[in-house]
């Protein structure tokens, strides 16, 4: 009987071992399968493009110090010494870099002093060897990540960067013989068990490192008899797959370690970062102690949660490292002394929403959602978050005020109040450097640079005016008499904006001041198929049709279409192709997708220049003289557009470097009752007084096929006299300028020649 | 005396003209100029190494910061032609001819890029 029941239980247990056999090599599969894959879902990461300084360049400063927070850097009372440190003087800066790594450039962080002089940056001085830069840039600035459904943030680290004091960290707090068992620590189990009886110490839950990784990383969260011994043989096929290090890297990796608003912390590096600004390799041993120490219950233990109970366990975690050899007596009875220093963190909202919506679809073009959640790439625009932070701040001001000067303006319902639009280009480059489509991002996501139809009103006119500058000049005499049209059998009868005394005016009068007789007359002149033909190149998706209130823009068009239209005029007659996303690239710095600067010569320099000269006038002379006495002092060209019944304000102003259009109105088309200058053109100002480092204020250039002739203006009309009390320069295209050599005498005299000859040659352009 | 006289006139008179219609630019450089010369400068280097979508991503910088840097559109032309892109060459070519008039080392330099580019091209 004896004999058949030990046959009986031999066979037993042998099925037994061999069914756990099986399950464990069937396991086994799973764990390597599972590892041969990707193993963690890495969120893509959204980037600014970096930034450029040099001595001489004019900068906001209160900005810029924004920015390097925003970046993660400290402010320190010494002189910098680690990465991400900065010391502000009054004038000047100590800033240790931190390391710039794109897929074009990695360099390693090194400590510079800036020093500034009235808002402008003298020097930049490298530490190191006392040498003057040149140009310094400024590593991107993190503006968004594509979560998944997890929301966890992870930086991977590999177990070669993770500094020995570290390991024993976390080992003491949860598994101080690792290196020894395999997989399960049948002794870890059995002190567990005392010391939980006893309720003293670290009390250990008897899980190894790698049971608790398999627990985190292949099961569901159950807790049962058949999930333990699932655990325990997957436990074992781990250790019998993969070295002590691997399964160490993984764990290290994984580990839930805290919370950042909705958004998880996972991982040692990702920790390390946001409890102390640094790399994992940097982390000093009392850090390092309490990052081991919040494994257990990360948002109890947080620094940010209770500073007290994160001291103590971490000190709890010191005496284990102490106790198992770790740590010397005399470090140790130091470091409990330490104070934790966390850095500090803020949950901001999105960062330019409306523009990273502008990208997202243009990336959803090239990868799936899911991709952009997972595969961690990094994602390299051509945002200037100053300039957007300007932008936000300009628009949200400039709403405020016309509300609080028209108080009729303001709306109970918050989803139908007083919206706005900027959108600021470099117009040689076509790069978007900020963009905001709303008031407000969490009210609206109604992008209202990119997906909103407006009538621009006058600023269309320029696409007439250029439409004409083969037959007309900018002396060329106009009508600005009323007129009736018939348009489809109906009477259509435009009027001037305020009526305007003179009945004849010039191209240069009429485009400044923005009469509408006069552009009607000069559309109807040229024949609106040209005009259509024209501004259709520009690359506007609208459909013009040949009415004659297109030439008041009557036509709606996306205000993104209108300002590149318009960065044709500041870039010479070039067309650029609007550009947000500059490159992307994978989590190995692989370069994957590359956009560059494409041109078209869309139409001549010299056309453009007149246009640039009418445009100037517009800001000299005509509808945008507010500009002036908003503070700006340089050469600026510009456009204002008021709608019928005051629907939409407009403002465009550029120099040659850079362009912003704004944009103000209700959705549902209620009246603003304002113009453009009154309402967009000030926001206009505000913006480009807080980005002084993109100014030149160097003028337009004048190309080749422009001359310049003496004008007379006596009596109103521009034309060439005989008598001439004022005469004036003006430009013109060198095919249909007036002929020197036909003007009658009145033009100035060889003298005031000489004399202006003279004067221009002591006169910068 | 008299005709002295004219003829200096005349000179002194010609000289105001041609500043008014060449606008040749003898100021010096301004800070962003400098900058985006530097720029320009390890765009070249970059660009004798082979390494052009850098070379190109350093000349876009610096035609951000000086949109008249000719010498800029010169390398950029450089950089796509040492990539086979030869309409990108080509506009560039012509950007930087625009730029570089008035200097002539440079335009031969320009032309005889061009010359390249249509040798290449066909």
């Amino acid at each position: 009987m004896i004999k058949k029941l030990l046959i009986f239980g031999t066979i037993i247990l042998f099925v037994t071992s061999l069914g756990v056999f099986i399950y464990g090599r069937h396991l086994a599969g799973n764990v390597e399968g599972r590892f041969s894959s990707r193993r963690w879902s890495i969120p893509s990461k959204v980037f600014t493009d970096t930034m450029l300084l040099y001595p001489g360049q004019r900068l906001d400063r209160g900005l810029f110090q924004k920015k390097l927070k925003r970046m993660g850097y400290r402010e320190v009372p010494k002189l910098p010494t680690r990465r991400g440190e900065k010391q502000t003087a009054r004038n000047g800066l100590r800033l240790f870099l931190n390391d710039l790594k794109t897929p074009w450039e990695n360099r390693p962080g090194f400590p510079v002093k800036i020093e500034f002089k009235e808002n402008k940056i003298h020097s930049i001085i490298r530490q190191a060897d006392g040498k003057t830069l040149p140009l310094l840039e400024i590593e991107p600035e993190e503006i968004m990540l594509f979560f998944g459904l997890e929301r966890e943030r992870r930086q991977l680290v590999s177990i070669k960067q993770i500094p020995q004091h570290v390991i024993h960290a976390v080992l003491a707090a949860e598994d101080h013989r690792f290196f020894e068992h395999w997989g399960v620590d049948p002794r870890g189990i059995l002190r567990a068990l005392i010391t939980n009886l006893r309720h003293g110490s670290i009390r250990q839950g008897g899980s190894t490192v790698t049971q608790q990784l398999a627990k985190n990383y292949f099961l569901t969260p159950d807790r049962n008899l058949k999930r333990k011994f699932q655990e325990i043989i997957l436990a074992f096929a781990m250790e019998w797959k993969y070295s002590k290090e691997d399964i160490l890297e993984i764990y290290l990796n994984e580990i839930y370690l805290g919370q950042k608003g909705s958004v998880a912390i996972n991982g040692i590096g990702e920790a390390a970062y946001f409890y102390f600004g640094k790399p994992v390799q940097e982390l000093s041993l009392p850090e390092a102690a309490t990052i081991a120490g919040l494994i257990k219950a990360p948002n109890k233990y947080s620094p940010y949660a209770d500073k007290k109970a994160c001291q103590t366990r971490r000190n709890l975690i010191l005496k284990a490292m102490q106790s198992k050899g770790w740590l010397s007596d005399e470090v140790f009875n130091e470091q409990i002394k330490t104070p934790i220093k966390p850095v500090g963190y803020s949950v901001t909202g999105k960062k330019a929403p409306y523009y990273i919506d502008y990208l997202t679809q243009q990336l959803e073009m090239l990868y799936k959602p899911e991709d952009l959640a997972t595969l961690g790439l990094s994602i390299y625009t051509t945002l200037d978050s100053q300039v957007q932070m300007a932008a936000e701040k300009a628009l949200t001001e400039g709403l405020q005020r016309l509300e609080n000067k028209i108080p009729s303006l303001k709306r109970k319902s918050s989803d139908k109040s007083l919206q706005g639009a900027v959108v600021v280009m470099q117009p040689k480059t076509g790069h978007i450097l900020a963009m905001v489509g709303g008031r407000n991002y969490n009210e609206s996501q109604f992008n209202r640079v990119t997906q909103a139809r407006r009538q621009p009103g006058s600023a269309f006119k320029p696409f007439v005016y250029l439409a004409g500058l083969d037959k007309f000049t900018p002396i060329s005499i106009l009508s600005n008499q009323p007129k009736t049209y018939s348009v489809d059998g109906e009477v259509w009868k435009p009027k001037n904006f305020e009526p305007a005394a003179k009945t004849q005016v010039t191209v240069r009068n009429a485009i400044e001041n923005s009469y509408n007789l006069a552009t009607v007359d000069l559309a109807m002149q040229i024949g609106l198929e040209p005009v259509i033909e024209g501004a259709a190149r520009f690359g506007f998706s609208t459909s013009f049709e040949p009415y004659p209130s297109l030439a008041l823009g009557a036509f709606e068009v996306v205000p993104l279409e209108l300002a590149r239209a318009y960065c044709v005029f500041a870039a010479e007659g070039i067309l650029t192709y609007p550009l947000a996303l500059k490159a992307v690239s994978d989590e190995n710095g692989h370069v994957l997708e590359q956009r560059h600067l494409k041109i078209e010569r869309l139409i001549p320099a010299a056309k453009a220049f007149i246009m640039n000269s009418l445009l100037q006038g517009v800001i000299e002379n005509g509808t945008g003289r507010s500009v002036r006495t908003g503070g700006i002092n340089w050469p600026v060209a510009g456009k204002t557009g008021t709608t019928n019944n005051y629907r939409d304000a407009w403002f465009i102003g550029y120099t040659p470097e850079i362009l912003a259009l704004v944009w103000v109105g209700f959705d549902n088309g209620d009246s603003i009752k304002a113009t453009g200058a009154q309402a967009a053109l000030p926001i206009w100002t505000e913006l480009m007084n807080a980005i002084p480092s993109h100014i030149s204020e160097y003028n337009f250039r004048v190309p080749d096929g422009i001359v310049k002739r003496y004008i007379c203006t006596d009596d109103g009309k521009a034309y060439i006299s005989k008598k001439c009390s004022k005469p004036y320069e003006e430009y013109f295209l060198v095919e249909n300028a007036p002929q020197e050599s036909t003007r009658r005498g009145g033009q100035p005299g060889i003298f005031d020649q000489l004399i202006n000859g003279i004067k221009d040659l002591f006169k910068g352009d | 005396m008299k005709k002295i006289f004219i003829l200096t006139l005349l000179i002194i008179l010609f000289s105001g003209c041609t500043k008014q219609i060449a606008h040749k630019e003898t100021r010096p450089l301004s800070p962003r100029e400098e900058a985006s010369s530097q720029l320009t400068q390890d765009g070249k280097q970059l660009l004798q190494t082979g390494n052009y979508d850098n070379a190109i991503r350093l000349l876009e910088q610096a035609i951000g910061l000086n949109p008249n840097n000719g010498r800029s559109y010169f390398y950029l032309a450089q950089a796509w032609l040492k990539k086979g892109k030869f309409s990108e060459a080509k506009e560039f070519n012509s950007l930087a001819r625009t730029y570089l008039k008035d200097d002539p080392d440079w335009i031969y330099r320009v032309e005889n890029q061009a010359n390249q580019i249509s040798r290449l091209e066909n």
